[in-house]
């Protein structure tokens, strides 16, 4: 399969936060409760609506046209997606909105200044932009090679898995420092230290800092004692084994292997999607890549449990591109409905928005405030 | 982004006739002249600015509505649509006054029906909102790919209807089909382009029973008043099958109304 690796190219507005939530009441857009991720504060008063529309005057007809589009996603999102993405360079973190259910059609970017008064909001014109983007970070340039070491794992012993691996990166530096000779034993005590600081310090450069923000939603931060059970557990595994003359554990060649090969992560690619299910509720997906040379790496949740393997990029593609790919919320089969029959005189019903009377639409047998220009809901 | 207000909007349609029977009452009187004063073509700027400003006005406060939702993408459908009555220039057939609205990619045209409570308004330009029974385009809505949706609007006083039609691929060729109550079929692209063209529509036949339609799922309708816009399915309790309404096409000139059997 041939993957498209190719630069996002993008077109950059910024949208004042405070402005938001007013042009949103008067375009008439039909919210989603997504919407709520994007913490657009709420100021539909008079103030800000008076702010809001001197704002969107100012705005050339152009850009109102992007613009429109792009308050209408904040609005009504149907997949909200989480990418953070780090590399040598440093840490991306951007947040992808898509108001289609199809990956071809326009897609947003959209973060918030340091400051919290700004949207920064980047439109492309097909989702399959970001897509691409992704995949370039997958292929990285690099060979890939393949390897059988897959791991099923509980979250704890996951979250223990990436300390262990952690910890042996920071024994490789520490032993290229002083020039020493690395030899790699560790106690129970030494791995909970490196758990211990990996949820401390959100220092994304390690791996299990960058992996924790994908489990937070399913686990309680482990204790202690979760780790020691965990590390265990991984030893029942073949991930690493006790070593009786030094009281301590070391890596098997399996664990070993792993661990060389995050030591050549060239990035790591963490996607989460927020999004509806077939039954229209709320729902989450994701997963999580690193990928060193020649190894691509994934984390993928099923069940509580996770898996660590290899992965070949074309089924990695397939799996970002339904990461990234809405549900489609079927169409509803409507039932038969009793049509309301016109009330008797003096009956007439009140509009609930503006409390005046309602007009018989014999068309559609609904009840019409002209005033509102809405049906009345039946 | 100004709300949309009958009061304002009768001021400006007001001024709006104002300045354009002066525009048409200064081309009667100067239009031939080969050496108009300064006086007469600064009358001329003048005009011609007023009209300017009024259309702006009108644009900017014909409110963008949600109308639809694409079957294909799930997406809202905004468009930009007169819904006070059809004296406004959205109306015109001509010469539409109309802004662009917020349409998904897949979004290929819009027609309509409308059915008259009372009175038309009187109008000096030429208004086609369609036949009072809402219909569909039978080559448009036979072309795999392509599914329709009716929703419910009122247009002033009298009853309208509404047929979206989208198509699922955009490199799918569908011929194109005039925009609800205008001559043209226009559009605005994923890239902010836009394009239109003048159907030939003459051999066009319509279908006024829906019933199979919907039933095949090619027509998805959204019930009258359902501000989350949710598509329905199936012909339960659809309430635009059978429809009471007269299936010639009509067309509004100051308030008298024709038919055209012929030319649509």
């Amino acid at each position: 399969m041939e993957t498209p690796v190719q630069p996002l190219e993008a077109k950059k507005y910024v949208i004042p936060r405070y402005a938001v939530d007013h042009l949103l009441e008067s375009f008439q857009i039909v919210r989603t409760e997504l919407s709520e991720l994007l913490d657009i504060p709420d100021t539909n008063q008079a103030d800000w609506s008076q702010y809001a529309e001197q704002w969107w005057k100012k705005q050339s007809e152009e850009d109102q046209f992007i613009l429109r589009k792009i308050i209408t996603a904040m609005g009504s999102p149907v997949l909200i997606s989480n990418i953070a993405v780090a590399h040598e360079y440093g840490l991306l973190n951007t947040r992808a909105v898509f108001t289609s259910t199809r990956l071809e059609d326009p897609a947003f970017f959209i973060g918030v200044d340091d400051e919290e008064q700004n949207y920064h909001v980047s439109y492309v014109d097909t989702g399959n932009e970001i897509l691409a983007t992704m995949v370039m970070y997958l292929d990285a340039g690099a060979d890939f090679g393949e390897t059988e070491f897959t791991v099923r794992m509980s979250l704890y012993e996951l979250i223990a898995f990436f300390g262990l691996m952690d910890l042996y990166r920071r024994s490789e530096y520490i032993a290229m420092l002083e020039h020493a000779r690395a030899d790699f034993r560790v106690g129970y005590e030494e791995i909970w230290k490196s758990v211990d600081d990996g949820m401390q310090y959100p220092d994304l450069r390690w791996a299990l800092p960058f992996i924790l923000p994908q489990l937070i939603h399913d686990i309680q931060p482990p204790t202690q004692n979760d780790i020691n059970t965990a590390v265990q557990s991984l030893a029942q595994k073949g991930v690493l084994e006790w070593k009786q003359d030094a009281e301590a554990f070391a890596l098997t060649d399996p664990g070993l292997f792993a661990a060389m090969s995050l030591m050549k992560t060239i990035n790591k690619l963490d996607i989460t999607s927020f999004g509806f299910n077939d039954a229209g509720k709320r729902a989450r997906k994701g997963a999580t890549f690193i990928r060193t040379d020649p190894i691509l790496w994934t984390v993928m949740l099923d069940e509580g449990e996770a898996i660590f393997s290899s992965i070949k990029l074309d089924p990695a593609v397939d799996f970002v591109r339904e990461i990234l790919s809405p549900t489609i919320v079927p169409a509803k089969k409507a039932t038969a409905q009793k049509a309301e029959a016109p009330q008797e005189a003096g009956q007439t019903p009140m509009c609930p928005k503006c409390g005046k009377p309602a007009t018989w639409i014999e068309a559609y047998k609904r009840w019409y405030c002209y005033s509102c220009q809405e049906y009345l809901p039946q | 982004m100004i709300y949309y207000d009958a009061a304002e909007r009768g001021k400006i349609l007001a001024d709006y006739k104002v300045y354009k029977d002066m525009l048409l009452d200064w081309e009667d009187k100067h239009l031939e002249e080969d050496n108009p004063s300064e006086v007469t073509l600064n009358k001329y700027t003048e005009i011609s600015k007023k009209i300017t400003e009024n259309t702006l006005k009108y644009l900017q406060m014909t409110p963008v509505i949600p109308v639809s939702r694409c079957p294909y993408s799930g997406e809202v459908t905004y468009y930009s649509i007169d819904n006070l009555g059809i004296d406004g220039p959205w109306w015109d057939y001509t010469k539409p006054l109309r802004s662009f609205g917020n349409l998904p990619v897949t979004f290929h045209t819009l027609t309509g029906s409308l059915k008259l409570n009372g009175e038309p308004e009187k109008t000096e330009h030429q208004v086609r909102p369609g036949p009072e029974k809402p219909y569909l385009i039978k080559r448009l809505i036979e072309t795999p790919g392509v599914k329709a949706v009716i929703s419910a609007i009122q247009i002033g006083k009298h009853t309208g209807s509404m047929i979206v039609y989208y198509k699922e691929d955009m490199n799918t060729p569908v011929e194109p089909a005039r925009l609800w109550g205008q001559y043209l079929w226009e559009r605005v692209d994923r890239f902010g382009n836009r394009v239109y063209l003048e159907p030939d529509d003459h051999d066009y036949s319509y279908i006024f029973n829906l019933e199979d339609w919907v039933d095949e799922g090619k027509l998805l309708w959204i019930q009258p008043g359902d501000t989350e816009f949710i598509l329905r399915t199936g012909v339960n309790g659809c309430p635009y099958i059978d429809m009471d309404g007269d299936t010639r096409f009509q067309i509004i000139i100051d308030g008298e109304v024709t038919y055209m059997e012929e030319e649509e």
